[in-house]
Formats: structure tokens, C-alpha cells, sequence
């Protein structure tokens, strides 16, 4: 998903206000810089197709309200950033510090933890003798 | 029947890839032996064999376009070879033939993986663009440095994205979960992502590997991925103790297993669960590895190439035992 400089700040709009049509997204944004009714309103219409958006027609004009939220929205782009690139569990376009690991249990990890106590006690006690 | 330059070209090109495909199927076959051998050497090691590995196939083609066909085919001093490595046909290249209907198969696979491999590039570099776009204003007062950005999201992760200028991105929900020393660590190995070009580098490597059958491609990708970590990680061992690197290891994932429990939409990466528990152990256990077989390795690279400048000319004939030209 591509989200260009004028869908951010109409987003950004959205996401404080309840419920609004172009014309009030219109007066808002473009007070300082710019900008046309029908500019806003294609941008309206990209966002609800790309299924960030609802809309209800009320009159003659839709109403626009966010469907996703901010942190959502964030959480599908990782999801989509750190979806694999090849396939399942390749990952090869990301380098991530730490993966949830499918068939990791709790067991594993405690049995790790385990593993890392007795090595620092290992080395403190080799640092110990060292002294 | 063409005879021209163009026929000259495209002999090379049926060369190189007759010399392309025996080699991976003689490689492929050999893989279950390697695979055994590799996970004995260190990281390093590891990551160079697996690059050697994915670059013979190619390198062995282009060695066959160079020995097939003149000027080497008519030297007197590489007659020895040409008696058993030769083409029959270098000038002359028949649309009609069955080296066409593989030649250009092989290009429109080619074409066809291109294609797929780049939208995929495409969709993710557009949602790592639109990421930066909504990151900058959430974090432009505060921690937003040039190579790291921090992600308002309550999923935990951790991660190094873009092909380019890669960055390193740590959502807020990972953050808030881990001690000061523990995010250092984080962003130090992600920060050696950087530095190695490893996101650069896993393209690259995932194209080269891409010849292969896809079982040896999921298993080559794989290894090469927890080389480049265990590499990052020993990287931060130069400035954090080991076992702290390991702590903050099993750390995030306990954390990001609780959070995927809760959480529907976590931006996560599914890997096996031996990743962590390796890289767990290559940091704190003291390793025996093996050294790199630099011997071993060209000659496994020796032999495959003469068995392969051998088969092109054998599986010329041997297809023409079906179809004529």
C-alpha cells in the first residue's frame, strides 16, 4: 500500500474528526496550502478504495469516517513490510532482531534462560579464579 | 535456420543455460551432503560457502559459453577438452529446434520470476515508504534519528527494512517492554544489519538461489538468513556481554509470543523455532566449528564443471535421440 503526502494529512484529519464530508476536509486542509474540492475528493475516494475509509451518502455527498485507526494502520504496513518476500518463514527483504517463533514454547525458552544463568555463573566464576 | 550473429548469440545463450541447468541438477543432488557439512562451519563460513553455492550454477554457464565456442573451441591447446566438451552447431541455430522451445521456455520463466520477485519488491518498498510517511510526523519531535525510527504501535517488533537506505525501525511496543540496555543491544544489532548491507544482500542472495528447486531454495534462504543474524549478533557481542545478548534474545521473543496471543494485527515474522534457540547457543556456549573446506570446494567446483561441460554435449545428443533439429 502507497500513501502519497496529501492522503497522510486527509488520514490525519480523519482521525480527529468524527465524521466529515469533502467540503469540511476541503476547508481544513487547504487553508494554507492550497488546493481544489475536487482534488480532495479524488483523494477521499482512493482512500476508501484502498479500504482505509467508510463513507455513508448523506443528501447529494458522502461522509467519510476512518475505518482503520493510526496504530492499526502502522500494524498492517509492518505486517506488510515484514511479510515475507518468497515465502513462508525466508523473510529475505527484512532483518528482524526477533521473531515469533512458531514452534518455540514456553518450555524452550526457559530451558534458554536456564542456559544463560549458568553460563554467567560459569564466567563469573572464571573472571573469580582469574583474580 | 538462422546464420548469422544473431544465431551466434543464441548458441551462446543455449549453451549457457544447458551448462546452467546440469550444474544445478548435479548441485541439487549433492545439496543433502553439503547442507550436512555447512551447519558445521561458523557464520561467516556458512554465509560464504551458501554464496559460493548459489554463484557456481551461474559462473560454470558462463565458463561453457567460453570454452564451447571460439576462440578457445579452435585452440590447439584446448583440443584435449573440446574432444569431450564441444558444440556442433555454433553458427547455425534453428528456430524450429527443440534448443529454441528451451531457450526461450527458460527465458519467459525468467522473465515470469522477475516479474513476480519485483512486484513483491514493489508492494513491500511502497509499504516501507508509506511507513516512513506516517512515522515522521508521530516521531519528528523525538527519537527519530536518521537510520532509526521508532514505530507507534503496540505490537512488539524490531526490524531492519529498505533496499537502498535501510533503517532501523523498533515499534513502541517493544520499547515499553525492555530495560534501556536491552533496546541498545536491539538497535546495535539491527544497526549491524546496516552496516553488513544485509537486507541488500538477502535479495540478492534469494535471485541467485532462485534457480534452484524450490525445497533447496527454502532451506538456502533460511540458513543464509540465521548466518546474517548470528553475524549481527556477534557484532553486538563486541560491545555488550554475550549472555545479556542472549537474555534480550529470549527476551523479545517471550515477548512477542505472549503478544501475538493478544494482539490480532502484531507485525510479526513467523520463523522456526530453532532460529533463536541456535543463535542462542552460538552466542553463549563455547563453539567447535570447522574450518572453511577451501580444498574441498574447488574441487566439488573442478569436478562439477568438467562433468558439466561433458553433459551439455552428452545431453545434446541424448535429446536428439527424441528430437531432431
Amino acid at each position: 500500500m502507497i500513501l502519497g503526502e496529501l492522503e497522510k494529512r486527509v488520514l490525519q484529519y480523519l482521525w480527529e474528526a468524527p465524521e466529515v464530508d469533502a467540503k469540511q476536509v476541503h476547508g481544513a486542509l487547504t487553508k494554507r496550502r492550497g488546493g481544489s474540492l475536487n482534488t480532495i475528493q479524488s483523494t477521499l475516494d482512493r482512500l476508501f478504495k484502498k479500504g482505509l475509509l467508510t463513507r455513508q451518502k448523506r443528501g447529494h455527498a458522502y461522509c467519510y469516517r476512518a475505518k482503520v485507526g493510526k496504530e492499526e494502520l502502522i500494524a498492517q504496513l509492518i505486517q506488510d513490510v515484514t511479510g515475507d518476500f518468497i515465502g513462508k518463514g525466508e523473510d529475505s527483504l527484512v532483518a528482524a532482531f526477533s521473531s515469533f517463533s512458531v514452534g518455540l514454547h514456553d518450555e524452550q525458552l526457559a530451558q534458554l534462560e536456564k542456559l544463560i544463568q549458568q553460563q554467567r555463573q560459569l564466567r563469573s566464576q572464571g573472571d573469580d579464579d582469574a583474580e | 535456420m538462422l546464420n548469422n550473429m544473431l544465431a551466434m548469440i543464441l548458441n551462446q545463450f543455449s549453451i549457457a543455460l544447458m551448462g546452467l541447468l546440469v550444474s544445478l541438477a548435479l548441485l541439487a543432488l549433492v545439496w543433502p551432503l553439503i547442507v550436512r557439512y555447512i551447519i558445521h562451519l561458523s557464520a561467516r563460513s556458512q554465509k560464504n560457502a551458501l554464496w559460493l553455492f548459489v554463484a557456481t550454477p551461474l559462473v560454470i554457464s558462463i565458463m561453457c559459453v567460453l570454452v564451447f565456442l571460439p576462440p578457445l573451441s579452435h585452440s590447439e591447446s584446448w583440443r584435449w577438452l573440446t574432444r569431450y566438451a564441444h558444440w556442433h552447431h555454433p553458427g547455425a541455430f534453428d528456430l524450429d529446434s527443440w534448443h529454441s522451445v528451451i531457450l526461450f521456455g527458460f527465458f519467459l520463466g525468467v522473465i515470469y520470476v522477475l516479474a513476480r520477485k519485483g512486484l513483491l519488491a514493489i508492494r513491500h518498498l511502497n509499504s516501507l515508504y508509506s511507513l516512513n510517511r506516517l512515522t515522521k510526523s508521530a516521531t519528528k519531535h523525538s527519537k527519530t534519528r536518521q537510520d532509526f525510527v521508532v514505530l507507534d504501535c503496540e505490537a512488539p517488533s524490531a526490524f531492519t527494512a529498505g533496499i537502498i537506505y535501510p533503517k532501523c525501525y523498533v515499534t513502541t511496543g517493544l520499547i515499553e517492554r525492555v530495560s534501556k540496555m536491552e533496546l541498545d543491544i536491539i538497535i546495535a544489532h539491527e544497526r549491524a544489519h546496516i552496516k553488513h548491507k544485509d537486507t541488500r544482500n538477502r535479495l540478492l542472495f534469494a535471485l541467485f538461489a532462485s534457480f534452484y528447486p524450490r525445497s533447496v531454495v527454502r532451506r538456502l534462504n533460511r540458513m543464509f538468513s540465521l548466518a546474517t543474524e548470528q553475524l549481527a549478533d556477534a557484532h553486538v557481542g563486541k560491545s555488550y556481554c554475550v549472555c545479556d545478548i542472549a537474555q534480550t534474545l529470549v527476551k523479545a521473543a517471550r515477548i512477542q509470543r505472549f503478544s501475538a496471543e493478544r494482539v490480532a494485527h502484531a507485525g510479526m515474522n513467523y520463523f522456526i523455532g530453532a532460529e533463536i534457540d541456535l543463535r542462542v547457543r552460538a552466542l553463549i556456549v563455547p563453539q567447535v566449528y570447522r574450518s572453511f573446506p577451501l580444498g574441498t570446494s574447488l574441487t566439488l567446483l573442478a569436478l562439477t564443471m568438467i562433468v558439466s561441460f561433458a553433459a551439455v554435449d552428452g545431453l545434446h545428443h541424448l535429446i536428439e535421440v527424441v528430437f531432431s533439429h
